[in-house]
């Protein structure tokens, strides 16, 4: 390994990549338009059932229930004004109870309750509320369950601190805006292949160890630079940091070892780009089962983002710290290692 | 004893099924300019390729400098220096930033790119990006660039290829100064006046095999043939070509016949070319 | 112009455009996407609260639960992945049936339900969960319900379920996919690869040269666009105006696609501007997408103009008056635009 020579070689890629202004600013825009889509998304999670209320008596079970997470009534004074309140979209859903509906249940009559829904309000929620008003009658004439449930929670409990949703597409942002630097890597290589470069380099002393450790350095740089400055920004690295860089360079050198995967796999800028985007569609799987919970099942530990996903998730989002992740650690690195090393082979093979 | 810059021993290389380069064997004295020529599609190509160390040859050695090229890769890089035939520069870099990568990737200690620039004629235009150059002055860098190490063997791919007769005899004159300075020279061409001018010996290659390797002067000799050709002036008043051949014991005799019955009007004496030479060997041109 | 000629060039793009790696993407893709959202983007952007039961006997609680719409019920055989369901946030909450449960509910005999809570889970739905159970028990036992439920929906204007939401995404893509990426990377590799100076020089203009790969573009793009919709089922009933509109959306398309092929020098360089450029395209699928933004944030992107009234006709069986507006807007950009290709042309001759 010849340290002279990889920083020449560094050197040569950042110029490269910096002296097309137009690409540098483009990078800039890049992480500007994913800055804007984090800050536009929600920062806040509404736990809370809200419902409207029109109700001149309130029977004592309805404020019994109220008090409990989960569902919100918002009393009116008037049926008009509860209408007017769900035509406007201000609720999904109303409650109107008759005035006597005390009187009415106590003589055992079943009393008319009449349920406002807004057109947007989805069936589920209209079911949700029938069964809701239903429950709480049954309860109100004394009708008890004989079965309780018992509940264990699995997991992290996060009530009253849920994730926002704008936390958990943080990670599916921060991984494609690296993920995509990968691509950029795969089409410099195709490019110095395509425009003979390569073959001017591989007559020099530089061996091809050097050559790669130096796109190795400049595409992982590169990709780190631009995740961190995204996570420093959106607040990412507000917990635990340093296991967030740390989780970030892993990430950076497992992208750029994929690149040249794709770059030995690729005849051209072209081919390397559909490899790139089938490798980012993959690799991205994880971090979706992250905005959508539950979504991803076992089989995405074998995909090598699975790990890295984890960690800055464990981290960012659930406050995990070094004990929780360490194995996710290792093995990130055992895949930073195969992806590197088979990489490196695969692109020297082919030079050569 | 002449010490051997290149030695080719056996070189062969196959793509696949099909046989480039045929267990070709040569070499090439130390400060010698041999000329390389061939059709394309001969297997000059790969054969500089194996030489260079580009490619690993599937039988026999290449020896540069006394050393394996297979085996001492990097040592043998350090020596030598490549102009490819394809313009292969940092587009988006400026002639000194192309130099300046390149000496620091041989790890030439105070390396002056300007003066370099200026001894193939690009003074003044050092710093402009390679993308704004014409074919030219690409063509002059990739020299230049061939000689930041100060190579002791240059290896130089059509180095004249389309360029104009100025810049060819700048780059000519190149060639002929680093052979002063002491580097061997191998040149692949198609310009058979510019392999003739310059090479102490010519390769002709076909279809992967050297067919001849000599002085151009003794190919000459060997497979072309001098003649005096003279116009004269016939009875009736029209002029007639006559040839005689200068290698046979009977020139003398035949050209003092010439003079002493024919009324010459003109002579002059012709040689053979190296194209002529090359049909007769191969049976083809240099462009098939 | 000299229609032959065009016809010549037309063919030759029908007949080397399938070798590029683009036209099977740009066919590919979106039916790949296509596929992903109807077989699970459906249920899997689902704002359902999501039950996960384990039956130790033969329960109807189990059939009933899968008959409510409400809710999301999945079934599981044993405890570890009813846990490991819970605990990814595949189901919010997850309950063990005893064997002989309906008949403990029959006979009113206290019992307890053994019970997971994902730990992310929102607090609503973990009191509508328990209440749905609740609810069902009680129909188990034939309890009679207290109140009679009178539902009233006010308002007057639909809304879009998840599953529709990401078909504006789908659509944009198999238009603006082939549309614009077709076009550009043929004419960038014509470019690199001189094919571009070796047609121009022939009687053909630039012109003809634009109109044949524009044809192309434009019929794959609309082709693409209707094959979307019909997957999706989403055609409407206008459908000729809406394959009108998707023509009008697919000029818009290629014109964008010719202006960077014509601009843009190299692949890495379109890649890149794709990479952050992508958004504005893709920008009004997004706010479909996630009604907590702002309608008017769409009005910002010029391919709102061409995925309005596709929404409008397909989704929403909209007819010429709702779209009217937004169409003429359209043919305006699709206009000026025609101006910025000539400005592009222009300078592409005059650096061939």
């Amino acid at each position: 390994m010849n340290f002279g020579v990889i920083r020449a070689l560094v050197a040569k890629d950042f110029t490269l990549f910096f002296r097309n202004r137009f690409y540098a600013l483009i990078t800039i825009l890049g992480i500007i338009t994913y800055l804007v889509i984090y800050f536009v998304m929600p920062s806040l999670v509404n736990e809370e059932l809200e419902i409207g209320l029109y109700a001149p008596i309130i029977p004592p079970v309805f404020e019994l229930i109220q008090q409990e997470e989960g569902l919100e009534f918002h009393e009116y004074n008037s049926d008009q004004n509860l209408r007017q309140a769900i035509t406007d979209r201000v609720h999904e859903a109303g409650v109107v109870l008759p005035e006597d509906i005390m009187e009415q249940l106590a003589s055992g009559q079943t009393p008319p309750v009449t349920l406002y829904f807004s057109i947007d309000a989805p069936d589920e929620i209209k079911d949700i509320v029938e069964t809701m008003v239903k429950e709480m009658a049954y309860l109100q004439t004394g009708q008890f369950l004989a079965i309780d449930i018992s509940a264990e929670i699995l997991g992290p409990d996060l009530l009253g601190d849920q994730i926002p949703i704008r936390d958990r597409m943080r990670l599916m942002l921060v991984i494609m805006l690296i993920m995509f630097e990968m691509m950029g890597l795969a089409s410099l290589i195709s490019e110095e292949v395509e425009q003979g470069t390569i073959r001017a380099l591989l007559v020099t002393p530089m061996s091809v160890r050097d050559l790669f450790t130096a796109k190795l350095i400049m595409g992982a740089s590169l990709a780190f630079i631009q995740g961190a400055l995204f996570m420093t920004i959106v607040g990412g690295l507000n917990i635990q940091p340093s296991i967030i860089l740390i989780g970030l360079l892993l990430g950076s050198i497992m992208f750029t070892g994929t690149g040249f995967l794709i770059a030995s796999l690729a005849k051209d800028m072209l081919t390397s780009m559909g490899w790139g985007i089938t490798a980012i569609l993959i690799y991205a799987i994880p971090a979706f089962g992250v905005m959508f919970p539950g979504t991803v099942t076992d089989w995405a530990r074998f995909i090598p983002t699975y790990y890295l996903t984890n960690i800055i998730h464990q981290v960012s989002n659930l406050n995990a710290g070094w004990s929780e992740i360490w194995l996710d650690l290792l093995i990130l690195m055992v895949f930073n290692i195969l992806l590197v090393w088979g990489g490196i082979m695969a692109i020297g093979r082919k030079l050569r | 004893m002449v010490e051997q810059a290149i030695i080719a021993d056996k070189l062969t290389y196959s793509y696949n099924n099909l046989l480039a380069v045929d267990h070709i064997s040569f070499h090439v004295a130390k400060g010698e300019i041999l000329g390389f020529l061939g059709p394309n599609g001969a297997g000059k190509t790969t054969s500089v390729k194996m030489l260079t160390g580009q490619l690993k040859p599937k039988d026999g050695k290449a020896i540069l400098l006394g050393l394996d090229v297979a085996e001492n890769i990097e040592r043998v890089q350090s020596e030598i220096g490549v102009c490819f035939e394809e313009t292969n520069l940092y587009q988006r870099m400026s002639a000194v930033e192309n130099l300046n990568l390149f000496a620091r990737l041989f790890n030439v200690k105070s390396f002056n790119a300007y003066s370099l620039l200026a001894r193939v004629g690009l003074s003044g235009r050092e710093k402009d990006r390679v993308e704004n150059y014409s074919k030219g002055m690409k063509q002059r860098l990739m020299v230049a660039r061939s000689l930041v190490s100060k190579p002791q063997i240059l290896f130089l791919d059509e180095p004249t290829a389309g360029l104009d007769p100025t810049s060819s005899e700048a780059i000519r004159n190149i060639i002929l100064e680093e052979r002063k300075r002491g580097a061997t020279i191998f040149l692949t061409t198609h310009d058979m006046m510019e392999a003739d001018k310059l090479s102490d010996r010519v390769a002709f290659m076909n279809q992967g095999k050297i067919l001849a390797l000599d002085k151009p002067l003794n190919l000459k000799q060997k497979y072309g043939k001098r003649a005096l050709k003279a116009k004269v002036a016939s009875n009736k008043g029209s002029l007639e070509i006559r040839e005689i051949n200068l290698d046979t014991p009977q020139t003398a005799e035949e050209i003092q016949k010439l003079f002493h019955n024919e009324k010459v009007v003109t002579i002059h004496s012709e040689e053979a070319t190296l194209e002529d030479i090359f049909i007769k060997i191969t049976g083809r041109g240099l462009t098939e | 112009m000299n229609s032959r000629r065009i016809l010549v060039l037309l063919g030759k793009e029908f007949i080397h455009g399938p070798k590029n790696f683009m036209f099977i993407w740009a066919i590919v893709a979106p039916l790949a996407f296509t596929l992903v959202a109807t077989l699970a983007f459906g249920t899997l952007f689902s704002d359902k609260p999501k039950l996960g039961i384990l039956d130790e006997g033969d329960s109807q609680l189990v059939i009933m639960a899968m008959d409510i719409d409400s809710i999301t019920t999945r079934e599981y055989q044993d405890v570890i992945s009813l846990k490991q369901a819970t605990r990814s946030g595949a189901v919010d909450m997850g309950i063990v049936l005893p064997q002989n449960f309906d008949e403990i509910v029959a006979k009113k005999e206290a019992n307890t339900i053994e019970a997971y809570i994902w730990g992310e889970s929102l607090a609503k739905d973990r009191i509508i969960l328990p209440t749905t159970i609740a609810n069902l028990t009680r129909e188990l036992a034939d309890q009679e319900v207290p109140v009679e439920i009178i539902t009233v929906t006010l308002g007057d204007e639909a809304s879009i379920p998840w599953s529709e939401r990401l078909i504006p995404f789908l659509v944009l893509m198999g238009v603006f996919f082939s549309g614009l990426m077709l076009p550009s990377t043929s004419l960038i590799e014509e470019k690199q690869k001189k094919t571009f100076e070796a047609v121009v020089i022939t009687p053909a203009s630039i012109s003809e040269i634009f109109i044949a790969k524009a044809t192309m573009g434009i019929v794959l793009s609309v082709f693409m666009g209707i094959v979307i919709l019909l997957l999706n089922q989403a055609f409407g009933a206008n459908s000729l105006l809406l394959v009108a509109v998707l023509f009008l959306g697919a000029i818009m398309a290629v014109e964008l696609g010719l202006i960077c092929g014509a601009l843009i020098r190299d692949i890495t360089t379109l890649f890149t501007i794709w990479k952050s450029g992508g958004i504005l395209l893709f920008g009004p699928a997004i706010v479909y997408m996630f009604p907590q933004i702002p309608e008017w944030i769409g009005n910002i992107f010029p391919t709102y103009y061409a995925l309005q009234p596709v929404v409008e006709i397909s989704m929403r069986s909209g007819n010429w008056s709702n779209i009217s507006l937004n169409v003429f807007i359209l043919i305006a950009i699709d206009i000026i635009l025609l101006f910025f290709i000539m400005l592009a042309a222009r300078r592409l001759m005059q650096r061939t």
